[in-house]
């Protein structure tokens, strides 16, 4: 067989969540590159339809539905319009998530909380749940989330940040369960530091630049083309039999754990 | 970039691991896409290390090492040494190991054990490898394979019944399946992945994987 053809992605739908910059943007770019039809979505319009018209400049089948995740009416209805237009989700990306850094505990707010669980984990949830019974139906799909390295290690961020990230790899780990009956496959994508504006504290300190550089065994950072490509990789048919698993793409740094 | 994920023209790859039906698989894609291949038998207790050094030297280089382990994993120090320091030298490289399949076993022979510590300790010295050669731009990745079909005897199709009941996706693996995710971790696909350890199970919980 043509190796090629694994990556080969023409006539399928893929919802990339959260996608109108970073790690969502570049997996929509690819996905769209290897011939998906791709559905962007995010809770910000202008970044939505910047992103969508700089997508389509190079003539990718793009579509984009404006939705907050962490809202379950407003997920539900994205999946209902999608399903509407294309009639299947052959691939969900759950990449939609947002950060809080230098919160101490004693500081965190409920609202902090509530909003960073609610879209980083129940964005999840919502997208899934909705999208599930159609997968099921046509016995096949795909579900790839992303979560964080944080999760694995911890991080100086808000503490709901690795917290939400954390419940992601347990919401794999069960749904792989639930689903893999139905030939539905659930995996999560756990990036390291990876140079998108969610990271761009790092870029002006040198000190904690430094730091990360040495603790990472191949020192450097990632880049969102990296983690996408790993979600490619899980998305295809070479990953026919890859399910409930978590792969970091960190340059390493989890081994620091091991020593 | 996009369309050569799997463009090995030219690459120079080591297969280890004699006649698993896995490395058969990938070394028929490697050879397709270009790449110049070389294979020995994996015979444990680090005998093969002087062959992989002659090896090494017949290739002129090394891009790509990949090695099946069946149960001898106290010798892999001595089976990667060459590979490492030839690697090293070209400040680039790839090393998957791949756990062979999941084997039924006896526990009053205390298989289970032997079997649990030997893939155990390929994994943390994947992990460990992984932190050493990382800075000389090197990745070190672990498969860990599943049940994988095999040819039928009467045990082994009391085996294959019983466990498929634990398997979410509801059937064995294939060597293709497994294949498949080294391809993956062995291409440019999976740059920024080093140190990592990835189950081709079905998704078999991970209390069962050993």
């Amino acid at each position: 067989m043509n190796l090629h053809n694994y990556l080969d992605f023409s006539k399928k739908v893929v919802l990339v969540t959260g996608s109108s910059r970073g790690i969502g943007y570049a997996t929509a770019e690819l996905f769209a590159k290897h011939g998906a039809q791709v559905i962007i979505n995010s809770a910000n319009k202008e970044g939505l339809e910047h992103a969508a018209s700089e997508l389509g400049k190079s003539g990718y089948a793009i579509s984009s539905r404006h939705a907050d995740v962490s809202h379950p009416q407003e997920a539900h209805n994205m999946i209902v319009s999608i399903m509407d237009s294309f009639g299947k989700i052959d691939v969900l990306i759950n990449n939609a998530g947002i950060i809080k850094r230098n919160i101490p505990i004693e500081e965190h707010s409920d609202e902090d909380w509530k909003t960073i669980m609610e879209t980083n984990l129940g964005g999840v949830f919502y997208v899934s749940r909705t999208v599930i019974p159609f997968m099921q139906q046509k016995r096949s799909g795909v579900i790839v989330n992303i979560s964080s390295q944080t999760a694995i290690f911890g991080s100086k961020c808000a503490i709901a940040y690795p917290a939400s990230k954390g419940g992601v790899i347990s919401f794999t780990r069960a749904l792989a369960q639930d689903v893999g009956a139905s030939n539905i496959r659930v995996n999560t994508v756990a990036p390291g530091l990876i140079k998108t504006d969610m990271t761009k504290w790092t870029e002006n300190n040198d000190v904690e630049y430094e730091k990360i550089n040495l603790s990472t065994p191949l020192r450097r950072v990632g880049s969102p083309f990296e983690v996408a490509s790993v979600c490619l990789f899980l998305a295809s048919d070479m990953a026919s039999y890859v399910t409930g698993q978590v792969i970091t793409v960190n340059g390493g740094r989890t081994s620091l754990l091991f020593l | 970039m996009i369309h050569d994920e799997f463009n090995f023209s030219g690459k120079k790859v080591l297969l280890i691991g004699g006649d698993s039906d896995i490395l058969s698989v990938l070394a028929k894609w490697l050879s397709e896409s270009g790449a110049e291949l070389a294979c020995i038998e994996n015979s444990g207790r680090g005998k093969n290390a002087p062959e992989v050094t002659r090896k090494i030297k017949n290739l002129g280089a090394i891009d790509i090492a990949v090695n099946v382990f069946r149960s001898e994993s106290k010798f892999m120090n001595q089976t990667y040494e060459s590979i490492f320091s030839t690697m090293k030298e070209q400040r680039r490289g790839v090393i998957l190991s791949i756990l062979s399949p999941i084997e039924p076993r006896d526990p009053v022979k205390n298989e289970e054990f032997a079997s649990i510590f030997s893939r155990g300790s390929v994994i943390s010295f994947s992990k460990v490898f992984a932190k050493k050669a990382g800075p000389f731009n090197i990745r070190v990745n672990t498969v860990i394979s599943g049940v994988i079909k095999k040819v039928m005897n009467e045990n082994r199709e009391a085996f294959e019944e019983d466990i498929i009941n634990y398997i979410p996706l509801r059937r064995l693996g294939t060597p293709e399946d497994v294949a498949g995710v080294a391809l993956f971790l062995i291409s440019d696909i999976a740059s920024y992945i080093t140190g990592e350890v990835i189950s081709v199970n079905g998704g078999l919980p991970s209390s069962l994987l050993l």
